[in-house]
């Protein structure tokens, strides 16, 4: 079953300091199936995070439709719970306050979602820190915590926004093995954002490449990896290896073609790749 | 990572004239209207609260009774009288104590030893700065000028002093060694880092500062003198003359949105946020 | 995780944390040396928090007495901490002193809270709606820039000498900065922090409540101390001129006589009473919460 369905999207915007109309996503479509690992992959400033948050509802979309589980989406839900590259996590609620926030909302009794919260935090491996402040973890366990949170609400779809894109090279490489991990154990509808060829490839079954702004998808690339993966096989395998310089060949092609088209994307930096 | 205050007071507060967008004659008008137009709807309340309830002017004045005090005013040369005592003073306390503070700021914030030092002695002093000085003031330097003088000087020196002492410390160690390194020696190192490092918190400083001493002024006049809008105020105040007194009060916003405008927000402009730094406080 | 940069020099509350020992065994050959027993001492005492913000005022008073002493000014202009505190024990003798105190903290707290409760609510009201803000704006910067010591006239107009006036100065003077700073505090909110919140399920109502009122604290700390500070200054100045009772109308009716001693102890008193304040009311309120959750506070001007 499709879990995520995105059609026709477009979004234009006006631009506060010219007034001119700015194409952001020209047309995209595309779906996630049910259990399936999403990734979105793109130039910086190519809109990707705007996708995003159409289908988080922070953003509405010029045209196109959202639908998750068969149902139009608008505002924001707990259906889509989102990993947001800032972390976004409550500094005045401790550890375990953060990741029952969901289900204080949802009206789950206090024993229960305390229970579930505390199962969450072990899965991501933040087990021993439910009375701890945000600002006394680490960059890594903060982004643990953001993913435990939202698992912990049981959404429909899981949308990462670039998470580990602020934290540094070693930390992030086990995060992302954490990630397949948890993933390949629970099973999540997952949509990540990203710039990282490298990672997107790791962490997902397909990975949609968008085009330069006004972003459309240019192709759909499945990634055969066996699962379980890890990092240590992965970069030794030559399907691995072979699906990122395909991917890297259809961005280098479509930023020749696109230089200079317009490169002021909100919260993209232009950091590209690294590692590889 | 910490969520933290990004924007400070100083940007956040104009939000009716919408800024960035430079050079759009229809913005500017629109954001000029926006500035007016609730204030003449308040004036439009009060005439129509006035004439419904018919307060007799003893208690509160119609809007044309202010306008009549104001028009008095100013063509028997009374106006001119207590605005210009009121603005010589402020003026000249204020320049004293931006003369004296900054440097002295600057100074402490330069060691370590001495901002610790003097941190709980300043936040003590400013604690204290302006109004409660009234006392003193007027028994060390008789009635008059001098006394008005000191109470702005003082109720500004020890706000601008601290928060310049401040404003050294959060200059990033880095910043302070590249100039180092870069050959600054102490006199260019005033002037090119540590005075400009510090503005952002010196701005805000002076807003503070100005606060207290248009306040410790106001109080001042109304105590120690003999001319300037405090006293005006006082006057009318023993004579029951409303309309005098709320004609006073307009003149006395009126002329602290002037100064804010017209010298704060202009320096703010031009320094903290063209540099693209963040003001903090008010 | 674990901080490597311990107390480096104190060796005092280093008791032997058992994890990264090994790990760190090697470096505290060179680095652990215990240190000189009066350097010890001396780093305790530089490190107790009251001594840091105690101390300096001992050499401040030493010279205030110093410079007394020396007869550099006349008696009758310029007094020594010994001739204050006298006075200070004449006064609390006699009972004037608890009297005109008492007399004082009352004012100031009944403006404060009716400042309060009338300043929050405008605050948040004014800041969760954009249309009402554009309004309210420039009625609250004007009336913000009306001096509140300006108003004093009119109340006594209205009221009379008495504590309603004095009050209302003092809630006038509170609710204006504290407005701003909510309104600032609510647009400091991080974005990203309300659409988490959205995302996760909450509703407009929840939003608010557990994001918005929490995350504009830090600025709302920030202007109610400001707040205080113009109030405290306002009581003073009411006090003085509208004058029965209170710790500015002792000094000003001391200054009358030509009571010096009186003027220099009414303004350690006011201080002392605000560091106080401080110390015990507003310092530990912002450690129980901003501070704990390792937000940054606004910058403060005063006190």
């Amino acid at each position: 079953m499709t879990a995520l369905v995105i059609e026709n999207l477009e979004k234009v915007y006006t631009d506060t300091y010219t007034g001119d109309e700015v194409v952001a996503i020209g047309d995209v479509s595309f779906g996630v199936e049910q259990g399936e690992f999403v990734s979105v992959l793109g130039p910086s400033g190519c809109g990707k995070t705007t996708v995003l948050n159409t289908v988080a509802g922070f953003v509405r979309p010029t045209s196109g439709t959202v639908s998750v589980d068969g149902r139009e989406v608008g505002a924001p839900g707990p259906d889509r719970g989102v990993v947001f590259q800032g972390h976004a996590l409550f500094p005045w609620k401790t550890v375990l306050g953060n990741v029952v926030f969901g289900l204080r909302m949802k009206g789950v009794k206090r024993r229960e979602r305390e229970e579930r919260g505390r199962e969450y935090l072990e899965l991501v491996g933040l087990a021993g820190f439910e009375n701890r402040y945000p600002h006394e973890l680490s960059g890594g366990m903060r982004q643990r915590l953001g993913v435990a949170r939202v698992l912990a609400n049981e959404p429909a779809v899981m949308l990462m926004d670039e998470p580990f894109a602020s934290i540094d090279a070693q930390t992030r490489r086990r995060l992302q093995e954490d990630l397949t991990r948890i993933f390949e154990e629970r099973r999540p509808t997952v949509f990540f954002v990203t710039h990282d060829i490298d990672e997107a490839v790791f962490l997902s079954d397909r990975v949609v490449v968008l085009s330069q702004r006004p972003s459309t998808v240019q192709e759909i690339v499945t990634v055969d990896l066996p699962r379980p993966r890890s990092w240590r096989t992965a970069v030794d395998d030559p399907g691995f290896r072979e699906t990122v310089a395909r991917i890297n060949g259809l961005l280098a092609v479509d930023a020749d073609r696109g230089q200079e088209s317009g490169d002021r994307g909100p919260g993209d930096d232009g950091g590209g790749t690294d590692a590889g | 990572m910490t969520h933290g205050p990004t924007r400070g007071l100083g940007r956040a507060a104009r939000p009716g004239t919408a800024a960035p967008r430079r050079g759009r004659a229809g913005d500017r008008v629109a954001g000029l209207l926006w500035f007016v137009l609730p204030l003449l709807a308040l004036v439009g309340v009060w005439a129509a609260a006035v004439g419904v309830t018919g307060v007799p002017k003893r208690v509160f004045p119609q809007v044309t009774d202010v306008a009549a005090a104001l028009w008095d005013m100013a063509v028997s040369g009374e106006l001119v009288r207590h605005l210009s005592a009121s603005l010589y003073r402020v003026l000249t306390g204020g320049v004293i104590a931006i003369a004296t503070a900054l440097p002295f700021g600057i100074a402490l914030g330069a060691s370590r030893i001495l901002s610790a030092f003097f941190s709980p002695l300043l936040r003590f002093s400013v604690a204290l700065a302006g109004i409660a000085w009234i006392p003193i003031a007027t028994l060390w330097l008789g009635y008059g000028d001098g006394a008005v003088i000191f109470i702005v000087w003082n109720a500004m020196f020890f706000a601008l002093a601290y928060n310049t002492m401040l404003g050294v410390r959060s200059i990033p160690e880095e910043l302070l060694r590249s100039a180092r390194s870069l050959g600054a020696g102490p006199w260019r190192m005033f002037w090119e880092v540590l005075l400009p490092g510090a503005l952002p918190s010196i701005v805000s400083g002076l807003r503070i500062g100005l606060g207290y001493g248009w306040r410790g002024l106001v109080a001042a006049e109304i105590i120690a003198t003999s001319a300037g809008l405090g006293y005006a105020l006082f006057l009318a105040q023993t004579s029951f003359s409303t309309d005098v007194i709320i004609a006073s009060m307009v003149i006395i916003g009126v002329l602290w949105l002037l100064m804010d405008r017209l010298l704060l927000a202009p320096l703010e402009r031009s320094t903290v946020e063209r540099w693209g730094m963040t003001g903090g406080g008010r | 995780m674990v901080p490597l940069t311990g107390n480096t020099g104190t060796g005092h509350d280093g008791t032997g944390r058992s994890d990264g020992t090994a790990r760190a065994s090697g470096a505290a050959r060179t680095v652990r040396r215990p240190a000189p027993l009066h350097r010890r001492v001396r780093l305790r005492l530089t490190r107790s928090p009251a001594f840091r913000t105690l101390g300096p005022f001992v050499p401040v008073v030493a010279l205030w007495w110093a410079l007394a002493e020396s007869g550099l000014f006349p008696q009758s202009f310029f007094v020594g901490p010994d001739r204050v505190v006298l006075e200070f024990l004449d006064l609390i003798r006699k009972g004037v002193l608890p009297g005109y105190l008492g007399d004082s903290l009352e004012r100031l707290a009944y403006g404060v809270g009716f400042g309060l409760l009338i300043g929050l609510p405008m605050g948040f009201l004014t800041a969760m709606f954009w249309r009402l803000r554009k309004a309210v704006w420039p009625i609250l910067l004007f009336f913000q820039a009306i001096a509140d010591i300006a108003w004093l006239p009119i109340v006594i107009v209205w009221f009379g000498f008495s504590l309603t006036a004095v009050t209302f100065v003092i809630v006038y003077t509170i609710v204006f900065p504290l407005m701003l700073s909510v309104v600032a505090g609510v647009e400091q909110v991080p974005k990203e922090l309300i659409r988490a919140a959205r995302s996760l399920g909450a509703g407009r109502v929840r939003v608010f409540f557990e994001v918005i009122l929490p995350g504009a604290l830090p600025s709302v700390a920030t202007g109610v101390r400001t707040g205080l500070g113009y109030g405290w200054r306002a009581l003073v100045a009411a006090e003085i001129i509208v004058g029965t009772s209170g710790i500015g109308f002792m000094m000003f009716d001391a200054r009358r006589v030509g009571d010096v001693s009186q003027v220099f102890l009414g303004m350690v008193v006011l201080g002392v009473l605000w560091y106080m304040l401080d110390a015990l009311v507003l310092a530990p309120f912002e450690r129980a919460t901003v501070e704990r959750w390792g937000m940054v506070r606004s910058m403060e001007g005063d006190g």
